[in-house]
């Protein structure tokens, strides 16, 4: 046997060979590098963007797979709306997903016989549910919904979530189609991504079967809010460079991004890309960020003074995926983004629900909240913990009005 | 806590430092402490069972040693057997016989209950069990002196490595490493990292992705083509090769770092001519086990004078290890299956035409490859069983296989799809057919070897998806 027992002497008496071993990695890094930056030289546009689309769809499998096809497939629940992109197709039904809208696209029961149903204005418990499918109760069946939760404590609701919606198209959509009906409350959701430049990736990534059309794009010139690009209708099954130049030309951002994605040709480019990406995001971009934030402050006010003009009452719900709430030990070390959002909304005066203090006050596992195909919309649990604070949230506005 | 997450990294790292800095004696007793802390990730409430098993085995062991009277050292080892199979019994196999028997009399027309147990089956409890259960056994066959200290033994027994998916070691293998100092050389250092590396790549690179693959086709209520039957089984059997042997190469890389050397389980088994052969290369720690604990005593057993028939005990041993997976019919009739095939080729074998001596290359590799592609689809239908959820499942998934033609147009694609992943693994296997793989990597040129562990990053980088869990944590 032998006596040498291992310990840090023995670890270290490696290191002379963990050396070499380094200098062959080093080396292999600095050819990855090498090649990918040589090659962005010479392959063309169409090649990246093929490969971007693949490797983003294969990237996002968890939230964008097939599922979503399936769900979805060539279902044209959505249409071309000159206001705000896109809109729910009214009358809609696809009892196998559960997916039924009204004459004014608002998701209902798929047992709802008379889906023309609209609201009452003279209602007292009328409620309208605004903003993206988070709020709808995406993939989940219609009973497991906010929206059904909330009929059931007696409330008249109709649920205009809709996929990929920002705070901008709701406000749009309220203006120009719902205040009308003078609902009593109205639900706002909205995230802390700066949707401007995130639903530019949407009709790349699943372009044959998501939102084929681009929002509105806005900008704050000072206090006012100025529109920068107007809505635009692809067509469905366009080519996808095409696709790809109109995006260009809608926003310089992503002409940038793309630069970053010809570093990804190599895996150890590609992390460093990923790097440069992240440190960016986080640091570099945080103007843009808060500047975006802004701009949803600025029509999250216009839409409660819109609503207050209206008699309505207006409740934001503040939605973060799980990577905000569970997030590793470096993004605590510093304000992250969504850090920054919740102490911009707070700073408010307007009645604002986040949902992980929402969550957390449940004392359940945050991980519970989230439904099992992506770690952004809600589990069937969580709609329902959701519509009782919203519930309880009413009745405390309720009773401060009739106090006031 | 599973190998290929940050929370083990972590863990492993930190274990790792302390374990370097200290002397042998408080590295095992540091060690010991480690696996349970491991174990206990999953749930802390089994780790009594664990110690129950280490307590009696060890207390057992030394009274076989301390007498000679046979009637005693019989008696220590019935309880030792006893008290593993009463605990492996009630905590794995207690609602699964009681359903039965209460289905079994209500068919009879006797309606009869009996308390259930609403409890998680614990993790790795199959493999700690008979792990443990070797050593009263070996030191009750006079091949084994049992260790002076319990707590070297709680080591051996709760080695975190391979606590819940084995390799299951023999005490005669590891616990002479447990009581002797270790040692770090670089070449066990770089064989470390190389099966760790491999491990990793065959788990999230071909198992994982195959497993997407193979989930949709035994999903409940799914309702399969024949050409998905197919495919889905062929990907099925690389995936439990992969998602095991990862397993257990992993726990062999990280073993290594510690100084310990475990046994390998595999040895390219879908390359096996025959099913003998087969049996030699698949799980091999479980396979010997059943072989020097239950088969050999069950073949040379004499019962009035007669022994049972050898194809019996084969029959017999392969349906106790298709339960030791699990307590499921399906699992039952894997071992069935694979009971009677091997069985029934020990039969026909002698009977079986030989290549002559003589005989041309070509000749020779054609039935070389021939005899590998028949050995595998015998495998291959029992895995069907293996892997289907109810025996309904599996037999209309069979009935589908044979009645309707697999070779349909899309089968070139969906081969071409399970071939990406399944390449790399035949490749491996086929290059490591006389050495371990952690030994013939080091024979390549520099160049090739940076190339080859290159091109895995590359895979698993990009191609790589992740399950968060190893097929056999459910034994």
């Amino acid at each position: 046997m032998n006596n040498v027992n291992i310990s840090w002497k023995s670890f270290f008496d490696l290191l002379p060979n963990a050396i070499s071993v380094g200098k062959f990695l080093l080396v292999i890094v600095a050819l990855d590098l090498l090649i990918s930056i040589g090659l962005s030289f010479f392959i063309s546009d169409s090649f990246y963007i093929k490969r971007y689309l693949n490797f983003d769809l294969y990237e996002n499998a968890s939230s964008y797979d097939s599922r979503i096809e399936k769900y979805f497939d060539n279902a044209f629940y959505l249409k071309p709306n000159l206001k705000t992109g896109w809109v729910n197709t009214p009358n809609f039904i696809k009892k196998e997903l559960y997916w039924n809208t009204n004459s004014l696209g608002a998701r209902v029961s798929p047992e709802q016989q008379k889906i023309d149903s609209l609201p009452d204005e003279s209602d007292d418990n009328l409620i309208f549910l605004l903003g993206s499918s988070v709020i709808n109760g995406y993939k989940q069946e219609y009973k497991d919904t906010p929206s059904n939760h909330l009929t059931s404590y007696g409330y008249s609701v109709f649920d205009f979530g809709t996929v990929m919606y920002s705070i901008d198209q709701t406000f749009e959509l309220y203006k120009n189609t719902l205040a009308q009906y003078k609902p009593k409350v109205i639900v706002v959701g909205i995230h802390n991504e700066p949707e401007v430049i995130s639903n530019m990736f949407i009709p790349l990534r699943i372009h044959d079967t998501s939102v084929p059309f681009l929002k509105p794009a806005y900008y704050l010139s000072g206090n006012k809010i100025v529109e920068r690009n107007a809505p635009v209708e692809h067509q469905r099954r366009k080519a996808l460079l095409l696709m790809f130049s109109e995006l260009k030309e809608h926003d310089a951002h992503y002409y940038k991004f793309q630069i970053y994605k010809r570093l990804s040709l190599l895996p150890f480019s590609d992390l460093v890309r990923k790097g440069i990406m992240a440190v960016e995001k986080e640091f570099f971009k945080a103007d843009e960020y808060i500047k975006a934030f802004e701009l949803q402050k600025a029509f999250m006010e216009k839409m409660t003074a819109l609503a207050k003009k209206n008699g309505a009452e207006v409740i934001f719900i503040k939605f973060e995926a799980l990577e905000d709430i569970k997030k590793p030990f470096y993004q605590q070390l510093y304000k992250d983004r969504n850090t920054i959002h919740t102490e911009l909304l707070k700073e408010t005066s307007m009645n604002i629900l986040i949902t992980s203090e929402i969550f957390k006050e449940t004392g359940q596992p945050i991980s519970d909240f989230y439904g099992k195909y992506d770690t952004v919309h809600l589990s069937a649990n969580a709609c329902e913990v959701l519509a009782k604070k919203i519930d309880q949230e009413i009745k405390k506005i309720t009773a401060e009005k009739l106090h006031h | 806590m599973i190998f290929h997450s940050l929370k083990f990294v972590v863990f492993f790292g930190v274990v790792y430092a302390i374990y370097l800095s200290l002397r042998h004696k408080a590295q095992n007793r540091f060690l010991l402490a480690a696996s349970y802390l491991f174990y206990s990730t999953w749930d802390w409430r089994f780790l009594v069972l664990i110690i129950i098993t280490t307590l009696t085995d060890h207390l057992c062991a030394t009274s076989i040693h301390a007498t000679s009277d046979k009637a005693r050292r019989q008696r220590y080892v019935a309880i030792s057997v006893i008290v593993n199979l009463g605990i492996l019994g009630v905590f794995k196999y207690y609602n699964f016989f009681l359903e039965n028997f209460i289905s079994l009399f209500s068919t009879m027309g006797y309606d009869i209950s009996g308390p259930t147990i609403n409890i998680l089956l614990p993790v790795g409890i199959s493999f700690y069990t008979f792990q443990s259960m070797s050593y009263t056994l070996d030191v009750y066959r006079k091949q084994l002196k049992p260790a002076d200290n319990v707590l070297d033994y709680a080591l051996y027994v709760s080695f975190f490595p391979q606590l819940v998916a084995g390799p299951i070691e023999r005490a005669k293998n590891l616990l002479p490493q447990v009581l002797s100092p270790r040692t770090l050389t670089y070449k066990a250092a770089q064989q470390a990292l190389v099966l760790i590396a491999i491990g990793v790549f065959k788990k999230l690179f071909i198992a994982d992705n195959l497993g997407d693959i193979v989930d949709p086709v035994f999903a409940v209520g799914a309702s399969p083509s024949s050409t998905m039957v197919l495919v889905a089984g062929y990907a099925f059997l690389f995936q439990v090769y992969c998602d095991f042997s990862a397993y257990t190469d992993i726990a062999r890389g990280v073993s290594k770092l510690m100084g310990f050397e475990l046994m390998d389980n595999f040895r390219a088994p879908y390359l096996a001519r025959n099913l003998q052969d087969f049996w030699n290369r698949w799980h091999i720690s479980l396979t010997t086990w059943i072989r020097d604990y239950l088969y050999y005593p069950l073949a040379f057993a004499r019962f009035k004078k007669k022994s049972i028939p050898p194809y019996f005990v084969t029959v017999l041993t392969f349906t106790i290890m298709g339960l030791w997976h699990g307590a499921a019919w399906g699992y039952v009739l894997w071992g069935v299956y694979n009971g009677i095939a091997l069985a029934a080729y020990g039969l026909i074998s002698r009977y079986l035409p030989k290549v002559k001596k003589d005989a041309s290359a070509l000749l020779k590799h054609a039935t070389n490859i021939l005899c590998v592609l028949v050995t595998f689809h015998v495998i291959f239908i029992g895995d069907i069983f293996f892997r289907a959820v109810s025996f309904d499942q599996s037999s209309t998934l069979i009935t589908t296989l044979f009645t309707q033609s697999p070779f349909t147009g899309e089968l070139i694609t969906q081969l071409k799809i399970i071939g990406f992943y399944i390449l790399p693994i035949f490749l491996m296997d086929f290059f490591t057919t006389k050495k371990p793989i952690e030994d013939r990597f080091y024979e390549l040129p520099v160049p090739l070897r940076y190339g080859v562990m290159y091109i895995l990053f590359y895979l698993v980088y990009f191609y790589g998806t992740s399950k968060p869990s190893f097929i056999y944590f459910q034994f």
